[in-house]
């Protein structure tokens, strides 16, 4: 693993909500335009570790962080850091799809329109390339202008991520991204992430253990906090090195 | 245990369902009935003084001719700087305490506290507050300032402040409920998207909680319309033909109109009709602005669906 393939180095990393410690001496690397996973149980620490990497629990009264999290080798934790540039930098899809209540176009817009108005030809182009590589391009098209509340649950998950991409970020963080949806929607979703991982360096976080081992090229197992094993998905899930991991990925716990 | 204790615990359950079913059925049938009551009985006394000149004519003859008009016009202007005094500052206080207070913190508690008691003054006590406050110490001081003598005088400016002080609870807790109904996750797509915090609440928050602003306003007017007490002190008159043409001016009152019309005609006899066709003015203004808040309403939800 040559330096320069790495986009997200995780060292000694150590979260707290309060007194409690929700990740412990996290220590990790993501590849660029790679698909890495986060799986275990619920409450594992999987999606604090996610939202950290684009502050996101930053919004928690009682979060601290410690140790390093970088991007691109710059501590995401330093104090200079504008959070704001950093989330632009790192796009996020979420496991309640929730379009803004505004039209399909409004909602594709809404991140390029924030710091400065572009022509609407800059605009048009954007919204048109996003939910091209969001896949839902052709279901839309003819009615970009009605609400985007109207979509099935698969369509809003897709125009969130086309949201997401419309700003044109380097990483896309998913929280569990189909965890609401219907098998075929799922199917679409997981295409999209082989698609997109050509771009974007992807993390996601997933309950489902044959997501993890059918979309990514690394995978991450928490149980409590911990990072139990960190792997290339295929070595972690056909030889695990660790009991703990064996028993969760063939459903003996969790 | 026997049959027939059984049958009888059977019966007592049922009579106590029956009875727990049937007291609130009484107050909530009893609630429509006296509103019908009080309808038909302004509607009865009040419809035959109502016409257009009523409506569209200032009162004559020390009250006991003539119309109304001067009244509502004085009412609604009242409401209407009532409003464009208090909605902003309520709406703004309601954003803080939901979008930016920690809250446990001592300054959010403290606000709440202050909400919460301003919620439980008597309104006569905010016309006192008005003539101390608004005339005696901030228009004394404009006037010192300027040379003038207009601003430490009762007005339709201090009236409108004292009442939005007095709504001021009402808009902070609708504004503030609706703020939070709007998702969590709405919140954290459009900071994922590098939203500033104020960007989120201007463009996502906000407008997603605009039927609870309005809803808030329009409770807020209805409220303010109502309250006679406090404008009794601060600017409105027994009678005055003429409309306000400024905010320094004093004005007539729907509220107040018909307090003096119960209580200061020279022949109460006379003024009878009067104060009855008044008084169904004033509920029809009412129930308008209320059919408007839901019209409102509806139409948003409906958009925003």
């Amino acid at each position: 693993m040559s330096k320069d393939t790495i986009k997200i180095r995780i060292r000694n990393f150590n979260v707290f909500y309060g007194e409690k410690n929700a990740l412990k001496d996290i220590s990790l690397d993501v590849q660029i335009n790679k698909v890495t996973a986060f799986i275990g149980p619920s409450g594992c620490g999987k999606s604090t570790l996610l939202r950290s990497i684009n502050r996101m629990n930053d919004l928690i009264d009682s979060f601290s962080a410690g140790g390093m999290l970088s991007i691109d080798e710059t501590n995401v934790y330093d104090p200079d850091i504008d959070v704001v540039e950093l989330r632009k930098k790192v796009g996020m899809v979420f496991q309640k799809s929730i379009p803004f209540p505004k039209s399909i176009y409004e909602n594709v817009a809404y991140g390029l329109r924030l710091n400065h108005k572009p022509p609407t030809s800059e605009v048009d182009s954007i919204v048109e390339s996003s939910l091209k590589k969001a896949a839902l391009w052709d279901e839309v098209k003819d009615r970009l202008h009605d609400s985007a509340t109207g979509l099935s649950g698969g369509q809003q998950q897709r125009l969130c991520i086309a949201r997401a991409v419309a700003v044109n970020p380097e990483i896309l963080l998913m929280d569990e991204p189909c965890s609401a949806l219907d098998p075929i929607s799922t199917a679409k979703i997981e295409e999209l992430i082989e698609e997109l991982k050509d771009t974007y360096t992807i993390v996601i976080v997933t309950h489902n253990m044959q997501q993890a081992a059918r979309v990514s090229d690394s995978t991450g197992f928490f149980y409590m906090g911990d990072l139990i094993e960190f792997d290339k998905t295929r070595t972690l899930f056909t030889s695990p090195s660790k009991k703990a991991t064996e028993d969760y990925i063939t459903g003996r716990f969790g | 245990m026997n049959p027939e204790s059984v049958a009888h615990k059977k019966n007592n359950k049922r009579f106590i369902e029956y009875f727990a079913k049937g007291v609130p059925a009484f107050s909530a049938y009893a609630l429509i009935i006296l509103i019908i009551l009080m309808l038909a009985h302004f509607i009865w006394h009040g419809l035959p003084g109502l016409s257009w000149a009523f409506l569209t004519e200032a009162p004559r003859n020390n009250n006991t001719e003539g119309g109304i008009f001067p009244a509502i016009y004085g009412t609604v202007i009242l409401v209407f700087i009532m409003s464009l005094l208090g909605v902003p500052i309520g709406t703004a206080t309601a954003v803080y305490l939901s979008e930016y207070a920690k809250q446990s913190s001592i300054f959010a508690r403290s606000v709440r506290f202050g909400v919460n008691t301003l919620a439980g003054v008597p309104s006569i006590v905010f016309g006192l507050f008005g003539v101390g406050f608004f005339m005696q110490f901030i228009g004394k001081g404009i006037d010192t300032t300027l040379g003038s003598d207009i601003w430490s005088k009762p007005s339709l400016l201090w009236s409108a402040a004292t009442l939005s002080v007095l709504t001021l609870p009402v808009v902070i807790v609708s504004v503030e409920e609706a703020l939070r109904t709007v998702p969590h996750e709405l919140r954290a797509a459009s900071l994922a998207l590098g939203a500033t915090k104020w960007q989120t609440i201007w463009k996502v928050v906000l407008p997603n909680s605009l039927t609870g602003i309005l809803t808030g306003s329009i409770l807020a007017i209805g409220r303010g319309a109502g309250e006679v007490a406090p404008v009794i002190f601060v600017g409105a008159v027994y009678s005055l033909p003429e409309l306000p043409s400024s905010l320094t001016d004093q004005f007539m009152h729907m509220g107040y109109h018909i307090y003096v019309l119960a209580t200061q005609s020279p022949n109460a006899a006379e003024a009878l009709p009067l104060q009855y066709s008044s008084t169904l003015v004033l509920l029809l203004l009412a129930f308008s602005l209320n059919i408007t808040a839901g019209l409102i309403r509806m139409r948003i939800r409906k958009n925003n669906s």
